[in-house]
């Protein structure tokens, strides 16, 4: 013992000795005035999306194309201000000369997006491009890149992404999917198939039938497969359909199955919330095996799981607490904590990607909302509101969240109508995604 | 039992002793290194204050550099070769200071031929010293030195010279003189003896000189030493007298614009008008993390010239940080000119602006 203590005495020695010997030679502070700045301004970033142009320095059909594509990405983030091209002097004739910023800043550009698009001898799309920074007249991020011509929305999306990572810090989420459940009919007689469309509205497909009621699309990780429920003779089953191959999987039937199943982080598990015995659950199925895990245990109600990015942890919500609120717990079903304590009921909570908050469904006053709150329930804040607005999917950079609306029915029996919306998570730039028919339980795909 | 703290008490005073002693070696070391450290800093105030480059040459390559330029232009006149030399002098300098425009490049040349004349001034003046005090120093030693040695020169100069002629030989006509066969033998014999002696006395002598003539070239050595390092010295004082004047002169003058600080009035004031510039991300949202520092230069009519993002390392690893920064960068930029009183002095300021985008979590 006293051999540790001495140790410990010379370390602590050591350790002033260090400390003072640092401070007493340690530059002194530099002179220079700091002057602090703490107001700024959230507005869009306009900048300037120059027409693609071709060798010969002329705009073609693709670059127009590529180049309204881009505009109308980043127009719908709310956090860009695209540059009208009719207002441009002296539009750019090829990405491998510097333009002359004098024409750009008068505009109030503060970002000058040049590129060239030119199919070549294979018939492949090559599309090269330069992202200036007008005000400090710095190449900020250049690319290239080629794809079919069919695949030229998919192209101009993730150049999108470019500018959208460049300006924001947050990665693009403009070449996604959106996989959701299109609704048609009357409300007796309502056809739901599911549906998936770019996260613009373009290339929107159906991949089933409607002879079945289905619900509750999820992506999985690997962007490929969706697990959904199809309801067949009353009885809940999970179906994996193969976006690649066209073709659906049943993975089982599960009676009393009470909500939908959601993916692990890593694609190889399922967590979904299961009645038995009059007790719902939450569960957790191995899709290798096959096999369940019960992780909750108790005489209430709980639902609605979801993962953590990290996968460490798992929210849902529980009416142990006498009311539906929110709950976090580990993996293995210990260490349950309660995180909501606001008013009214909270429902179908969602990780964030980027892990830091979970959304949420919020009821209370005879109104649903859609909020956020950090992992710990605090910093809680409310970003949409309506009659019904349900079912919160997050975009894959876990800054602007989806979910769908229903407007409330007429006396006649009209109205009833459901749409996908989404939001900033700061609230801001709450837009309608336009989709041929009524649509709800949208699911946002990782980055394609 | 009782001298068992007692004991664990001395070992620990021991050995804060041990550390307390340990420790200051280190201290003592870095002392020293510190007092060139004093006379660097004083060397980089100068650079601002356009004395600075005048001590630059005091350190020792660069000086050395520009004196030989300078010779070689001064006394050929005729090459111009000399004269392109001092030209590559304003080029580091334009350098240095990277992209300011064209207003500071006529600043440049004139520092330049400030220095100039300094740098020969102070150079030539040691290369003199050191070439005329070496002979002064040569002849004072050497009195001092050979008085005591003379004497024994005479001396030693008169036995020696009497052996080197094997000429005793004269002193053999005197035992020539006392007849007896005996007395001659025994007179040959302490001759002989004598002649040994002498010579013994004469190497005894030889070696003394040796040893005096090396003592005093050693004395003489050291004079001269000690001259030259008094003069060097003195030089250096000098030098350094010149030095710490004209740094105290340029820190009596006007203080550097530079660190020239405004009021609260104009801050409250500059902050009104980056507001309309400055749009942070929405990545910044939330993220108490993403403040930015941007050093900025202004010229004497506030304008912009320069607004560099302090941590460029953070810069190339966290992309939030690396997009709040060009946005505060492009702020900084697109305000220009900022709301700040021009400088009457006509000098450079330089500021930190601090971009906190917590407002955006509000």
């Amino acid at each position: 013992m006293n051999v540790l203590r001495v140790k410990l005495l010379v370390l602590s020695c050591l350790m002033a000795l260090a400390a003072v010997t640092y401070g007493f030679f340690a530059e002194p502070a530099s002179a220079q005035q700091r002057i602090r700045i703490t107001e700024g301004q959230v507005a869009p970033t306009p900048i300037a999306i120059a027409e693609f142009t071709n060798l010969d320095g002329e705009i073609s059909d693709s670059g127009r194309q590529i180049a309204e594509i881009i505009s109308n990405d980043l127009l719908s983030s709310g956090l860009f201000d695209p540059i009208d091209s009719a207002a441009f002097i002296a539009p750019p004739k090829s990405p491998a000369i510097r333009p002359d910023f004098s024409n750009w800043a008068p505009l109030g550009a503060k970002g000058l997006l040049v590129g060239s698009a030119e199919i070549d001898a294979d018939g492949k799309l090559q599309v090269e491009f330069v992202l200036w920074d007008v005000i400090t007249q710095r190449n900020i991020t250049s690319g290239s890149g080629n794809a079919s011509p069919d695949g030229l929305r998919q192209l101009a999306h993730k150049i999108a992404d470019f500018v959208y990572e460049e300006f924001t810090g947050d990665s693009g989420y403009f070449d996604t999917q959106i996989v959701y459940v299109a609704e048609s009919g009357t409300q007796s007689r309502r056809v739901k198939r599911l549906a998936i469309m770019d996260q613009d509205g373009h290339n929107h497909r159906y991949l089933t039938s409607g002879l079945d009621l289905v619900l509750t699309p999820r992506f999985s990780p690997q962007t490929h497969e969706i697990a959904y429920l199809n309801y067949f003779n009353d009885e809940p089953n999970v179906y994996i359909h193969d976006i690649r191959t066209g073709r659906s999987e049943r993975l089982g039937s599960f009676p009393g199955m009470t909500f939908a199943p959601r993916f692990g982080p890593r694609g190889d598990k399922l967590i979904m919330s299961w009645a038995k015995n009059g007790l719902t659950d939450i569960y957790e199925m191995d899709l290798s095996t096959q096999a369940m895990n019960q992780l909750t245990k108790s005489a209430s109600i709980d639902t609605s799981p979801s993962y953590a990015p990290d996968g460490r942890k798992i929210v849902f919500n529980s009416d142990r607490g006498g009311r539906q609120q929110l709950y976090v717990m580990n993996t293995d079903g210990s260490n349950v904590k309660r995180i909501s304590f606001g008013d009214g009921r909270y429902a179908t909570p969602v990780w964030s990607p980027r892990g830091d908050i979970i959304a949420f469904t919020k009821m209370t006053g005879g109104r649903f909302y859609i909020g956020v709150m950090n992992v710990d329930g605090s910093g809680e804040r409310l970003l949409a509101e309506g009659f019904l607005v349900e079912a919160p999917t997050w975009a894959p950079n876990g800054r602007v969240l989806m979910y769908f609306k229903q407007e409330p029915f007429e006396n006649d029996g009209t109205g009833g109508e459901t749409a996908l919306y989404r939001v900033d998570i700061t609230g801001f730039n709450e837009r309608r995604v336009i989709t041929p028919s009524d649509a709800s339980d949208p699911a946002w795909s990782p980055v394609r | 039992m009782t001298g068992r703290p007692i004991l664990i008490s001395v070992i620990m005073h021991c050995l804060a002793a041990v550390l307390a002693i340990v420790g200051l070696p280190s201290l003592k070391r870095d002392l020293p290194e510190d007092m060139p450290l004093m006379v660097m800093e004083i060397v980089q105030t100068v650079p601002e204050t356009n004395l600075i480059e005048g001590n630059k040459p005091s350190t020792a390559k660069e000086e050395k550099e520009p004196t030989i330029r300078k010779k070689q232009a001064t006394p050929p006149p005729k090459p111009p070769a000399a004269r392109p030399a001092p030209a590559p002098e304003p080029m580091p300098k334009a350098k240095a200071k990277p992209a300011p425009d064209p207003t500071p490049a006529p600043k440049s040349p004139s520092p330049a031929a400030e220095v100039i004349p300094e740098k020969p001034t102070v150079k030539p003046k040691l290369s003199k010293a050191e070439a005329v005090q070496a002979p002064k120093a040569k002849p004072r030693a050497m009195p001092k030195a050979l008085p005591k040695p003379k004497p024994k020169r005479q001396k030693n100069v008169a036995s020696a010279e009497k052996p080197t002629p094997p000429k005793p030989t004269p002193k053999k006509p005197q035992t020539t003189k006392s007849t007896p066969a005996k007395k001659a033998q025994d007179n040959l014999v302490a001759q002989v003896n004598k002649l040994v002696k002498d010579e013994q006395k004469r190497k005894q002598a030889a070696t003394g000189i040796l040893q005096n003539l090396a003592k005093v070239k050693t004395q003489a050595e050291e004079a001269e030493k000690k001259r030259k390092e008094q003069e060097r010295k003195q030089v250096s004082d000098t030098l350094n007298k010149t030095l710490s004047a004209a740094a105290g002169n340029a820190q009596r003058a006007p203080k550097p614009p530079r660190n020239m600080k405004i009021g609260v009035d104009v801050i409250d004031r500059l902050r009104l008008h980056l507001k309309d510039y400055w749009s942070p991300p929405p990545g910044a949202a939330g993220n108490d993390s993403l403040i930015v520092d941007i050093i900025v230069v202004i010229d004497s009519e506030s304008n912009v010239l320069k607004a560099e993002i302090k941590d460029r390392l953070r810069m190339s690893l966290d992309k939030y940080f690396k997009a709040s920064a060009l946005a505060a960068q492009r702020a900084m930029v697109d305000s220009s000119p900022l709301p700040i009183p021009h400088n009457p002095n006509g000098q450079r300021r330089e500021f930190i602006f601090e971009f906190d985008p917590a407002f955006m979590s509000r």
